[in-house]
């Protein structure tokens, strides 16, 4: 325990530095606007926002993305509340009680106890983080290829599997990717594979133009609305927006399980901030003297769902950071975008990166402070920016994607790319197709293909010697129950009702 | 413009089973072996992914046939596949938005990066926006300013620029 004070005084003395304090700021207060947006999520943030880290050190530049993303978790609860449209799918479930809560004229309380939930949620979750990562890093140290492989394929199956309204949709997205991430030389024999003489593509299709795309541009066409927003002024002045002590009373038990259940449902690949939000809000509704009110506009409902959500973004970053296995589109992004700076996430990145690892953990409780703050005093600020036209923000946006894509690599074939896969990307929105996992794919493509070769060259080229390892065979044997599960059920449960009874 | 979804899963497989196929097809034009000394070669991913778009774009086909016939035996009008996923003002944002950047990478090498930029912001304000020419322009301006600022004077990119500098 001591080693761990030692390790979070090491990363305060990191966040000693102004800028490096600012950009925790500025990450958060641009999450919480881009959350705030409609349609557009945590995802889209960190990928349109990506570029403001070109040249940042490995610190500042994770720093920044992370305030992103929980700022972005909070953000989508803003138009949740205030006018029925979540920023996000993990502010659906907020919308229930907290639009019921507006139009009573309880704006202000409504969107307080968000951003309290929520921080609470994010600072608990923060210190499970802390003491959970390491460990699981330092057992995940003994992990070799095979075992790599096997958690890459985790990752893949089950964010395949979970996301998205067919099983069949994720897969084929998980493939694309998988197949983006191989175009250009093969690293390990030279091979050109399917460049088709473009010097352009010999380095391979990066991630980001393609998130970009996928993400923000999609999005930002798929953004249709055009509706005035009228938000009684006196319901979100500051006074109004501290719940009472009674209130207190009935929320903070909702908050903990909420807090507790986002946290490990995050941990899981695929499941996320959406799926915890779903399951804080039902357990809410379950355990609450009052669960029948639940929709009509109860503090408790949307207590339940932020801190679970909040929580979910924290406990999402373990595997990223400890194993190298993003489990969300948002976790791919950043985990892609570390890879960038230099970093490669795994067990070793607390023992290789300590001081990027731990100011990156003081950053948490600095961000979610600046979080509450900016729940509070920015309160009006959001309101106003939501007043814009769509249209005009969407343009801003989409300039801002034109830029970074271009600044990427210094070439407008990139901002190509981005363009290419924003209208592929609005046409599988539209068709229900996840973005997620091509995302997902084209991070973890490279990985899994080193990995099994490597896997494959220690076991003598033979495939059954790589998965016969026990926690290989473990890994594996989850990843088909995850993504693969509901189905076999499925087909048992229907062969068994098909079973004449015999008497 | 009407395309039902399940219209679009179909179109979707369909487009899906062809990639798949051109995908391993080409591994094999381009010679990149699946096995290579006993190890897996420079083809032996793609041609998987290949496969696996295959697979799993006809099992969407599949899937979208079976949903069908189950709505039909029902005799109920399935909502989700039936539903028309194409919608009149998306489309006009989806032709504006892709149509200003590709005016953005034409633009660009004559008469820069940021100028363009500006230009197809204003563009998307005043058609998708229907706000006035000047306030278009002064956006887009504001726009690029703001770009010039935080890409060329703060992150240092070497962005196309025109006779002007931006």
């Amino acid at each position: 325990m001591g080693n761990l004070f030692e390790n979070l005084a090491l990363g305060f003395s990191i966040l000693q530095d102004p800028i490096v304090l600012l950009y925790s700021l500025a990450g958060v207060l641009a999450g919480v606007i881009i959350g705030a947006l409609p349609g557009l999520g945590p995802s889209v943030g960190i990928a349109v926002l990506l570029p403001l880290t070109y040249g940042m050190d490995a610190s500042s530049g994770l720093i920044l993305l992370c305030g992103i993303y929980y700022g972005a978790m909070y953000g989508g609860s803003i138009t949740a509340i205030l006018i029925n449209t979540p920023g996000d799918s993990a502010a659906i479930m907020t919308s229930l009680d907290g639009y019921q809560l507006t139009q009573k004229g309880q704006a202000g309380k409504a969107l307080g106890m968000a951003a309290y939930a929520s921080v609470i949620g994010g600072t608990i979750s923060v210190v499970a983080f802390m003491i959970l990562a390491p460990v699981i890093s330092s057992y995940a140290l003994a992990f070799g290829s095979s075992e790599y492989f096997a958690l890459m394929i985790l990752g893949l199956t089950s964010i395949a599997g979970m996301t998205g309204d067919s099983p069949s949709k994720g897969f084929l997205a998980v493939f694309t990717g998988l197949f983006i991430s191989l175009i250009g030389l093969d690293l390990v024999t030279g091979a050109q594979r399917y460049v088709f003489g473009n010097v352009n593509l010999y380095s391979g299709i990066d991630f980001i133009p393609v998130a970009m795309g996928l993400f923000g541009i999609a999005e930002i066409i798929s953004v249709n609305s055009g509706e005035d927003i009228t938000i009684d002024k006196e319901s979100i002045r500051i006074k109004n927006l501290f719940p009472n002590k009674q209130e207190w009373k009935d929320c903070s038990p909702h908050i903990g399980r909420g807090t507790v259940l986002g946290f490990f449902t995050g941990m899981l690949p695929g499941a996320g901030a959406t799926i915890a939000s779903f399951l804080s809000y039902s357990m809410a509704k379950k355990t609450s003297k009052r669960g029948d009110k639940f929709g009509t506009g109860l503090l408790e409902g949307v207590a339940a769902p932020e801190s679970a959500n909040n929580a979910a973004s924290m406990g999402a970053m373990v595997p990223m950071l400890t194993l190298g296995v993003p489990g969300s589109g948002a976790t791919a992004i950043m985990m892609g975008a570390l890879m960038m700076l230099g970093i490669t996430p795994g067990p070793s990145f607390f023992i290789k990166e300590a001081e990027v690892a731990w100011s990156l953990v003081a950053s948490m409780y600095i961000g979610n402070i600046f979080l509450l703050l900016l729940g509070i005093l920015g309160l009006p600020l959001f309101v106003r920016i939501l007043k814009i036209k769509a249209p005009t923000l969407n343009a801003v946006v989409f300039a801002f994607i034109l830029i970074g894509s271009y600044a990427l690599e210094n070439s407008l074939f990139t901002v190509g790319v981005t363009i290419f896969f924003g209208a592929v990307g609005y046409f599988l929105k539209k068709l229900k197709v996840p973005a997620a996992p091509t995302v997902l794919g084209i991070v973890l493509g490279y990985l899994t293909e080193s990995n099994l070769r490597q896997a494959l060259i220690i076991a003598d080229g033979s495939f059954f010697g790589v998965i016969a390892k026990p926690i290989t065979a473990v890994i594996l044997i989850f990843a088909v129950l995850l993504s693969f599960g509901t189905p076999i059920t499925e087909i048992i449960k229907r062969r068994i009702a098909k079973k004449p009874i015999v008497q | 413009m009407k395309l039902s979804l399940r219209q679009g899963n179909n179109i979707l497989g369909a487009i899906g089973v062809l990639l798949g196929t051109v995908i391993v097809v080409l591994g094999y034009v381009q010679k990149l072996p699946f096995v290579k000394n006993g190890m897996p070669g420079p083809g032996f991913f793609p041609i998987i992914c290949g496969i696996g778009i295959a697979i799993f774009s006809a099992l969407l086909i599949v899937e979208n046939k079976s949903k069908a016939k189950k709505a039909l035996e029902n005799q109920e009008k399935d909502n989700d596949l039936e539903e028309n996923i194409l919608d009149k003002a998306e489309l006009k944002n989806f032709v504006y938005s892709i149509g200003s950047g590709i005016l953005v990478i034409i633009l660009a090498p004559l008469i820069g990066m940021i100028t363009s930029i500006g230009i197809a912001v204003a563009i998307m304000i005043k058609v998708l926006g229907e706000d006035s020419l000047v306030k278009a322009i002064i956006i887009g301006a504001g726009t690029s300013l703001v770009l010039f600022l935080i890409f060329k004077v703060f992150l240092g990119v070497p962005l196309p620029n025109s006779y002007i500098g931006l």
